[in-house]
């Protein structure tokens, strides 16, 4: 079925590129989002079907792992499904309830991406591709080639979201850079040169992670004899080469693979030494574009850290744990400190993704079963947030041709819904209650500050900036007098109003009911 | 019916706002003002029920948050707490609601300013009936944010702007350190459920509670304008004048205290953090009653004398005796909103002229808004059997009765602090009615009373500052039950009597009161050259201790650089010279002999695939060695 679907959207991107060619065409937009709308569907009904289908056989199974349970409870669990149960019992400190109801879908193997995983993790970002994608065709103005490239990436996200082979999703996570390269270097904004530099920087920094993943990858098959995310777990727990049972050798094959594994994911979050490709790219991209790279390429980085190195190589993870936590640490303030000073609003935006996407890394790293939760969270909730700020900077980008800060004043006078989506989308943004930011970022770093206080004390001290920016950028753009250099403009258009209304109720809705999605996170909340 | 209370407000929020172009400025204000009325019949029937009857309510709704092992749920508590700050919070917002429809009537967004003063009492409410510290939080940032919405509420001017930032992120430096208490919370203790944490903290160890305590605390400091964070206080005097009355005298600010009430018996058991309270309240009453003396806003005055009363409210406090700050809480909302309510009506009179040193002269022209401001003055100077002096009298003998330094300290600091407050009550009605006048006198002759919608709140308000202090007193102390189930009591209630420690802060007000009305019916000039001889000391006070200077030359501008030597200097320059600009350029500058064969035409993408290969090569040799 995932097959099915991928290969109906990438059908459908490529159809409406040969069919209308680059124009703009409202007969592509409606093609281009009921293919995004029956995956979304399709999402939809995965996440409901697995819900219900674990509620009515956990009870049966008795699946159990939570500690409160006492050992007859594991024992029992490790009996019927030992792979759930056992890792993340050591002091690796993996939560396994984050990888529960694998087993319902995990489809037969066959063609070459037939096998797939639906367990809480892919939940939610394949809910998040598939409920940002739709908005980002509808934001991308008929353009054809956009679409069709927007239908691509969706496509090749999903695959990556489902797939439980590694080098399947290798294949995926390079391949979804073609389109964003056509998306940027195509659509971009500015001078054809300045577009091609940041799309050849996107592309070449993501390369050149990449090529040490594959380095990885290979190194970890010589190793284990499979890229099998069930087997490799497997062999981590068991296995003689990697986990905690195995010899010197094994343990130093983990600790040889985790960077390089690492750094590609590094690129992709950004991180902050390889950091330099994401505000170029965000910059120049389209506005789809943007909202596709802030909400789904980035979260790439993180779900790969949460699918392919915490449960595979756990060992390695507690080994470089300081050492990434460190690096996170340093990355989220200097993005912080860095975003006071753009005059570009986009720039601002992008660095609050980094610091955002940061944040998620050092609780994820922490390795506290709590943090992990809140770092999945906030990574949609990001998702989320970051599409609505980017479409709402694409739309003043629309009306007076510039992004520079200081142009822009007294928005509120002319422009008050959007002054008012964009206070929800600021507050969201700097983590105020009864938003979807706050959730996620309360979580994590409540789950966190227990691993390492000082570190997560010095964190913190981000929420302060983050406000500061946050508002600052606020209050420059939209309260004051009327710019002089902007002349008379018209407030959201109906369409543009219809693309950010889903954005504002799922910020409200998962601040105000964050179960919806704690429940996927949470395999303990279904099961034990 | 106890919800309602959360829902009424928000619905008139919601009709402000959303509904305020179909319904009208007088539709919108009839229909708040209604809902508003509502609520606060629905509080004093809570009020009734929880404390007089005894029998406090927990709503539960639902599982707000259920992760991993931590659960949190949406609870909604009613005790004797929460139902007399309902009692307040309520009271005074309906009154401001009825006030600011006649003193915004010029205003072309009244809808808006309608709308946001209920979504601020809805947040308040939230905050009041909050079972666990993330609920209380929901209503602690909330009006922060609408705090943000209302100072900025004409938001074309710079200096709104300012202080609305300015409150918006002072008040983010305190939530960080109410955030990182729950942090601590959920990790040392599992869970933010405060019943949960009352039930464990006599059995914790001390230092558990102290860090606890202590992180709450830098939020109260934020929230309460304790000494360090209060600068944004006074700034926020740029708002509308019910704005100033509403949040920053009778609510807002008291949230703070509120959640040091809340938290009692945990504080209880933190006694490093009850040290630390003392020494604050003493400062930052010190402090704001000292400022107070030279500040020559009208509003500003009383913003700093709002921030020296809450520092007695920490006091109290600090001394553990909860209940008389409550007290005080409670008389003070009314007193000052009065203030407030009466320095807008002067305001309006003398059409927006907030200067004190422009006024007088309007003893025999606005008579009425000259008896409510001396009404309101009094009780703020607590002269006997007036509704301040119930309760200020009585935690300054607690204090004089505790036995640690630190309270003793405080005490002192307390007591200049309550001269002071006699020296700027009287500077205040002095300047502002019976000094001649230096205004113009076509303003003179303009100035007119308030209407009745203005009058009536201010009516009701001065009658409470005059007897709601003594028709509760036996409630709030003494042998009184009423609130022990919601406090921590000490088993040994002291029995005070205010002719005890109190009796030298009346005899120093007394002394204070003389003094100030002798220099202030003297000439303008008599007054400077009396108190202010010393100009070191009167610069240091105009100044407001360079708490102002601190924050934005020092802390703000010290981050701004940080941020430029990131931004330029290490992203745009170090980053991109070792990174992609540095490397292309690299490329271009090489001497074309030196080049490989693969990299003479010069295009990137074959950079790109050198690059790759080179890494390639580089760690396969490094695999095999």
């Amino acid at each position: 079925m995932t097959l099915f679907i991928m290969i109906m959207l990438v059908l459908t991107g490529v159809y409406i590129f040969g069919k209308y060619g680059v124009v703009q065409n409202s007969k592509a937009e409606a093609l281009g989002l009921t293919s995004s709308l029956i995956a979304l569907i399709w999402a939809l009904f995965n996440t409901i079907w697995s819900y219900g289908a674990q509620s009515i056989i956990l009870p049966l199974g008795g699946r159990s792992f939570k500690g409160d349970n006492g050992p007859h409870g594991e024992i029992e669990g490790s009996e019927r499904n030992s792979l759930s149960v056992e890792y993340g019992s050591d002091k690796g400190g993996v939560d396994p309830g984050l990888y529960s109801g694998m087993d319902i879908f995990a489809v037969e193997g066959g063609s070459f991406l037939s096998p797939t995983l639906f367990d809480g993790l892919t939940i939610v970002f394949v809910v998040l591709t598939a409920i940002i994608s739709p908005i980002a065709i509808l934001a991308s103005e008929k353009k054809t080639e956009m679409i069709s490239s927007l239908l691509v990436v969706e496509a090749l996200l999903i695959g990556a979201f489902v797939t439980y082979d590694f080098i399947t999703f290798y294949a995926l996570f390079e391949s979804v850079l073609i389109p964003m390269f056509f998306l940027i270097g195509g659509k971009g904004s500015g001078v054809s040169i300045f577009r091609i530099g940041a799309a050849y920087r996107l592309f070449l920094y993501t390369l050149a992670g990449s090529v040490l993943m594959l380095l990885g990858l290979i190194i970890l098959y010589l190793e284990t004899g499979t890229l099998n995310w069930y087997l490799l777990v497997l062999n981590s727990l068991y296995g003689p080469s990697l986990g905690n049972t195995g010899g010197a050798s094994g343990v130093l094959t983990g600790l040889w693979v985790f960077p390089l594994i690492f750094i590609a994911f590094a690129v992709k979050v950004p991180m902050i030494p390889v950091h330099l490709w994401l505000p170029e790219a965000h910059t120049i991209a389209p506005t789809p574009g943007s909202m596709i790279l802030a909400a789904l390429l980035l979260k790439l980085g993180g779900y790969g850290i949460l699918r392919w190195l915490l449960p595979i190589l756990p060992h390695a993870c507690e080994f470089y744990m300081p050492i990434v936590l460190l690096f996170a640490t340093i990355s989220t303030l200097y993005a912080c400190l860095t975003c006071l000073r753009q005059i570009d609003v986009k720039r601002i935006v992008a660095y609050s993704s980094i610091v955002h996407m940061n944040i998620c890394i050092y609780s994820i790293f922490t390795l506290s079963p709590l943090a992990i939760k809140g770092a999945i969270f906030e990574m949609f909730s990001h998702g989320i947030i970051s599409t609505g700020m980017f479409f709402l900077i694409g739309v003043l980008y629309n009306r007076h041709d510039t992004r520079v800060l200081k142009y822009f004043r007294g928005l509120a006078l002319q422009m008050p819904i959007f002054t008012l989506i964009m206070f929800i989308f600021i507050l969201s943004n700097s983590a105020v209650p009864l938003t979807c930011g706050f959730i996620g970022e309360f979580i994590m770093l409540s789950g966190s500050i227990g691993a390492f206080p000082f570190l997560t004390l010095i964190l913190t001290l981000s929420t302060v900036v983050n406000a500061g920016y946050n508002i600052w950028l606020f209050n420059r753009m939209c309260f004051g007098g009327y710019s002089p250099y902007l002349g008379n403009t018209k407030d959201l258009s109906r369409k543009e109003f219809y693309v950010l209304a889903p954005l504002l109720v799922y910020i409200v809705i998962l601040g105000v009911c964050p179960n919806f999605l704690f429940m996927f996170i949470d395999g303990g909340a279904l099961g034990a | 019916m106890y919800l309602l209370i959360l829902y009424l407000p928000f619905l008139s929020f919601l009709n402000g706002t959303l509904f305020g172009r179909w319904c009208g400025r007088k539709g919108t204000a009839i229909w708040s003002c209604i809902l508003m009325g509502i609520t606060q019949l629905i509080s004093m029937f809570i009020t009734y029920e929880v404390s007089f009857c005894n029998s406090p309510v927990y709503i539960y709704m639902h599982d707000w948050l259920k992760v991993d092992f931590l659960s949190v749920k949406a609870l909604f508590t009613f005790d004797t707490l929460t139902a007399l700050m309902l009692l307040v919070v309520t009271s005074i917002s309906f009154l401001v609601h009825v006030y600011s429809v006649s003193y915004m009537s010029g205003d072309p967004h009244l809808q808006r300013f309608i709308g946001l003063l209920s979504l601020f009492t809805t947040f308040m409410i939230l905050l009041t009936t909050g079972s666990n510290l993330l609920q209380i939080f929901v209503g602690w940032e909330g009006v922060g944010v609408v705090s943000y919405l209302l100072v900025n509420f004409w938001y074309t001017r710079a200096a709104a702007n300012r202080a609305a930032m300015m409150a918006l992120l002072t008040n983010r430096v305190g939530d960080w350190g109410y955030t990182l208490g729950a942090f601590c919370a959920v990790s040392l203790l599992g869970t933010l459920d405060l019943k949960v944490l009352f039930g464990l903290s006599p059995l914790l160890h001390e230092g558990v509670n102290t860090v606890i305590t202590l992180l709450l605390v830098i939020g109260v400091m934020g929230k309460s304008a304790q000494l360090g964070l209060h600068a944004w206080l006074p700034h926020a005097m740029e708002g509308p004048t019910p704005v100033s009355a509403l949040l920053h005298a009778a609510t807002l600010v008291t949230a703070g205290v509120f959640l040091l009430l809340r938290i009692s018996p945990v504080l209880e058991y933190a006694p490093l953090t009850l040290t630390v309270l003392t020494v604050l309240g003493g400062g930052t009453a010190f402090l704001g009653g000292s400022l107070g003396l030279v500040a020559n806003d009208m509003k500003r005055v009383i913003a700093y004398s709002t921030c020296s009363q809450l520092g007695y409210m920490v006091y109290a406090i600090g001394v553990s005796a909860y209940g008389l700050s409550l007290y005080h809480l409670v008389n003070h909302a009314f007193f000052k909103a009065l203030l407030f309510l009466s320095a807008g009506s002067v305001i309006h009179a003398l059409g927006d002229e907030q200067d004190l040193r422009k006024m007088g002269g309007l003893r025999k022209v606005t008579v009425f808004t000259y008896v409510m401001m001396l009404i309101g003055s009094i009780s703020l100077m607590g002269i006997p059997f007036t509704t301040g002096f119930y309760s200020k009298e009585v935690i300054l003998a607690q204090g004089a009765f505790s036995a640690t330094h630190s309270a003793g300290i405080g005490y002192i600091l307390c007591l200049i602090s309550a001269g002071f407050t006699t020296v700027y009550s009287v500077r205040l009605i002095c300047n502002g009615f019976f000094a001649p006048s230096l205004n113009s006198k076509k303003r003179l002759s303009e100035a007119h009373e308030p209407d009745a919608l203005m009058t009536i709140p201010l009516g009701i308000l001065a009658v409470l500052s005059l007897s709601f202090g003594y028709l509760s007193s036996n409630l709030f102390w003494g042998h009184s039950s009423f609130l022990s189930g919601s406090l921590f009591t000490l088993p040994k209630t002291l029995k005070t009597e205010f002719w005890g420690g109190g009796t030298a802060a009346l005899f120093l007000t007394l002394i204070a009161t003389s003094l100030a009305l002798f220099i202030n019916l003297g000439s303008v000039k008599t007054v400077i050259l009396f108190l202010f001889k010393n100009k070191a000391l009167y610069n240091l006070l105009s100044n407001r201790y360079y708490f102002d200077h601190l924050f934005s030359n020092g802390v703000t501008l010290a981050v701004l650089s940080l941020g430029y030597i990131t931004s330029k200097e290490l992203d745009k320059g170090l980053g991109e010279y070792l990174g992609p600009t540095g490397i292309s350029d690299g490329l271009h500058k090489t001497p074309e002999e030196f080049k490989p064969s693969l990299l003479k035409d010069g295009s990137p993408i074959l950079y790109g695939q050198y690059l790759i290969l080179s890494i390639l090569f580089s760690i396969f040799i490094l695999l095999t060695l």
